[in-house]
C-alpha cells in the first residue's frame, strides 16, 4: 500500500514558501555578480598589476601592494562584497545538497547548523579582518 | 529482424528482488516496441504485466524506460531503437508487478496544483472565450498527457520523493496562464514551496524525457518569474 504523502515538509497543508524563493534568486544574482567581481580580481591581480611579479620572494612587494590597497575603503569594499557574495553564495550551495540528498531529521538539523554556524564564523572572521586590517 | 527484448521483471508475491529476463521476438523494424511486447504477452509469456491502452499515444499509459531513457512503448519504433532492447519501469514509484508502478504519489501531487477551472464569476451564457494570443501564453503546457515520464526521469524527484515534480507544474502552468481561470495566486502560493518548484534544479531531464515535446524547463522558469514578479 502506498503511503499517503503532502509534497510539503511536516505536511503544512498550505506551504510556508517566501524564503526558498528569495534563496533562489539570491543563487541567480549572487552568482553573476560572482562572475563579473571574480573576473575582475583577476583582471587587477594578474593583468594589470601582475602580483606574480611583484612578489621578490621574501613577499615584500606584495604586502606592500595589499597595503597600498586597502588605504581607501574602495577596494575593502570590493573584497567585502566579493566575501560575502561567495560565502552565503557557496554555502547556500552545500545547503542545496543537504536539502536533496539528507532526508534523516537528525542529520539535516546537524547538518544545516554546521552550515549556518560555518557561515556565521567565516563572516565574522572574514569581516575583522577586512576592516580592522591595519596598512 | 529478430529481437532480444531485455525486460526487468518483479512479481512482489514471489521475487524477492527484480530480476532481467530475456525474449527473443521475430518482429518488423517499423513495428513499435509495444508490438515486441504484445507478443511477448500474448505469444510467449502471459504472466508479463505492462499498462496499454490507446496504443497511439495519447492516453499516456505505457511510459517505460527503454534503453535508459523514458519514452512511451506505442510511440518508439523498433528500428529506432536496435536489435537489443532493454526495458524497465519508470524510476522513483513503488513497483506493483513487472513494468506497472503505483502512479496514486504522481496523481496525489498532480490533484494538489488544483488542475481544474477556478472562476467564481457568475455563470456566462455563452462559452468563455479567450483569444489567439491569451491562449498561445500555454498552449505547451496543455499538450500534456500525464504520463509521468517527465517526474520519474528527474533526479530530484529520484532523490525525494516529496518533490512535486515537472508533470504537476506543467499543470500548475497550464492553468495559473489560462486568462479564463482565477486560481493562479492559489495555485503559485502551492508550489511556493522547498518540495515545490524550489527542487527544480534545471537538470532538462524532464525535456528529453517529455513524449509530447513540451518545454518543460521553459514552463518551470515562467511559473519562478511569476513567483518572483508575485513578491518582489
Ligand atoms: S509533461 Fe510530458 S512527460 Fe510529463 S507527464 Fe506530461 S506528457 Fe508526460
Ligand atoms: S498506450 Fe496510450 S500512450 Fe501508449
Amino acid at each position: 500500500m502506498w503511503k499517503k504523502t503532502t509534497f510539503s515538509v511536516g505536511g503544512r497543508a498550505k506551504p510556508a514558501g517566501g524564503f526558498e524563493m528569495y534563496s533562489w534568486y539570491f543563487m541567480r544574482i549572487s552568482g553573476v555578480v560572482l562572475l563579473l567581481m571574480a573576473l575582475g580580481h583577476l583582471f587587477i591581480m594578474h593583468v594589470y598589476f601582475n602580483v606574480d611579479e611583484m612578489v621578490n620572494w621574501d613577499g615584500v612587494g606584495a604586502a606592500e601592494f595589499v597595503k597600498q590597497r586597502f588605504e581607501g575603503i574602495g577596494w575593502r569594499a570590493y573584497d567585502f562584497i566579493l566575501l560575502t557574495l561567495a560565502l552565503f553564495h557557496g554555502l547556500n550551495g552545500i545547503k542545496w545538497l543537504v536539502d536533496d540528498y539528507v532526508h534523516s531529521k537528525c542529520w539535516r538539523l546537524f547538518l544545516v547548523s554546521a552550515i549556518y554556524t560555518l557561515a556565521f564564523i567565516f563572516y565574522v572572521v572574514g569581516s575583522i579582518f577586512l576592516f580592522s586590517y591595519n596598512a | 529482424m529478430k529481437v532480444t527484448y531485455k525486460i526487468l521483471r518483479f512479481d512482489p508475491e514471489k521475487d524477492k528482488k527484480p530480476y532481467f529476463k530475456d525474449y527473443d521476438v521475430e518482429v518488423e523494424p517499423t513495428d513499435r516496441i509495444l508490438d515486441g511486447l504484445n507478443i511477448i504477452k500474448w505469444y510467449q509469456d502471459s504472466t508479463l504485466s505492462y499498462r496499454r491502452s490507446c496504443a497511439h499515444g495519447i492516453c499516456g499509459s505505457d511510459a517505460m524506460e527503454i534503453n535508459g531513457v523514458n519514452k512511451l512503448a506505442c510511440k518508439v519504433l523498433i528500428q529506432n531503437v536496435g536489435s537489443h532492447i532493454t526495458i524497465k519501469p519508470i524510476r522513483g514509484l513503488r513497483v506493483i508487478k513487472d513494468l506497472i508502478v503505483d502512479m496514486e504519489p504522481f496523481f496525489e501531487k498532480y490533484r494538489s496544483i488544483k488542475p481544474y477551472l477556478i472562476n467564481d464569476d457568475s455563470l456566462p451564457t455563452h462559452e468563455r472565450l479567450q483569444s489567439v494570443e491569451d491562449r498561445e501564453i500555454f498552449d505547451d503546457t496543455t499538450k500534456c498527457i500525464l504520463c509521468a515520464s517527465c517526474t520519474s526521469s528527474c533526479p530530484s524527484f529520484w532523490w525525494n520523493s516529496m518533490y512535486l515534480g515537472p508533470s504537476a507544474l506543467v499543470q500548475a502552468h497550464r492553468f495559473i496562464f489560462d486568462s479564463r481561470d482565477h486560481g493562479a495566486d492559489e495555485r503559485l502560493e502551492i508550489v511556493n514551496d522547498l518540495n515545490g518548484i524550489w527542487r527544480c534544479r534545471t537538470i532538462f531531464n524532464c525535456v528529453d524525457a517529455c513524449p509530447r515535446e513540451i518545454k518543460i524547463t521553459k514552463a518551470i522558469e515562467e511559473l519562478k518569474r511569476a513567483l518572483l514578479h508575485k513578491h518582489l
